[in-house]
């Protein structure tokens, strides 16, 4: 049971990761949580939690409901909540609703804390995807062993 | 249970070389080309081009449309166009529609596939001109 759990699952079914040393040239629309460490020339829509990575380059639009920023963007970035730490580097617009930004962040560009309605709506996921019904997870569909995937994940690359 | 083929198999996580992984989950879409270094877990969707210097395993709920290139391909789901690897594994859930070209192959029964296989011997001849690092 344990080997068919490697050949066609992912061990964590939901969370996309972006390693440093890979470059995306296009966009990128998720539902999931998105860790990226690596670069993305182009735009990315995140319905879940989006880390960007202390080596991470994106140049381009961001949407995300909560945003941690540790790396470099050009570009805008719009979120509910967004967190920029202290090595990150913006250049460009941020709107949010919720913003901190740390000790020695970098920040040129303009800032909107917009009020309701203001905040431009997350991108539809194109529907040539088929997405799970309603109440239906990921888990549930492949029939996985919770523990079993939690093993195999490694403590670096799991988002809190 | 009959001895299942793949017994041997690696976990996607643990890998022998950088240590980085890159995964794109079921429900991600990409428009737009990938290219990296280290082994790389597709379960959601590529709308473009994809250059794997590593390892790289094409979930049962993925799908490709555009070209596929890397080391080591494992393919559990739906490619709709070209892959070429040095080692290519095509298993039974998946679909290929294109052409093909590896050093070593192997199809899983059940596996669907439509397109043209070429086996070159050559190692240097096949690499394509996108992989990152020679």
């Amino acid at each position: 049971m344990a080997n068919r759990l490697y050949d066609d699952v992912a061990p964590n079914g939901l969370h996309n990761i972006i390693s440093a040393g890979t470059t995306i040239i296009g966009n990128v629309i998720t539902e999931s949580d998105f860790r990226l460490d690596g670069k993305v020339e182009g735009e990315i829509a995140c319905n879940g939690k989006l880390v960007i990575g202390p080596k991470a380059q994106v140049k381009g639009k961001i949407t995300a409901s909560y945003t941690e920023v540790l790396g470099e963007i050009e570009g805008q970035i719009y979120a509910e909540k967004l967190i920029i730490k202290s090595t990150a580097v913006i250049q460009g617009d941020i709107a949010a609703r919720s913003l901190e930004i740390e000790h020695d962040a970098q920040f040129n560009g303009t800032c909107l804390m917009s009020k309701e309605g203001e905040l431009p709506k997350m991108p539809e996921v194109p529907q040539s995807f088929t997405p799970l019904t309603e109440g239906e997870t990921v888990e549930d569909e492949l029939d996985l062993e919770d523990d079993e995937l939690a093993d195999l994940l490694d403590d670096d690359l799991k988002i809190d | 249970m009959g001895k299942k083929m793949n017994e041997e198999i690696t976990p996607p996580v643990s890998t022998g070389n950088s240590g980085m992984l890159n995964i794109i989950s079921a429900g991600t879409i990409i428009i737009g080309n990938v290219y990296t270094e280290s082994d790389f877990r597709v379960d959601g969707e590529i709308d473009g081009e994809i250059a794997c210097n590593e390892k790289l395993i094409l979930g049962k709920t993925s799908r490709v449309k555009g070209k596929v290139s890397a080391s080591y391909v494992e393919v559990f789901g739906e490619v709709e166009g070209s892959v070429m690897a040095e080692t290519l594994e095509v298993k039974s859930s998946a679909r290929i529609q294109g052409d093909i070209s590896a050093q070593s192959l192997e199809m899983e029964p059940d596996a669907l596939f439509d397109g043209t296989c070429s086996m070159l011997k050559k190692k240097n001849a096949d690499r394509p001109s996108y992989f990152l690092s020679e």
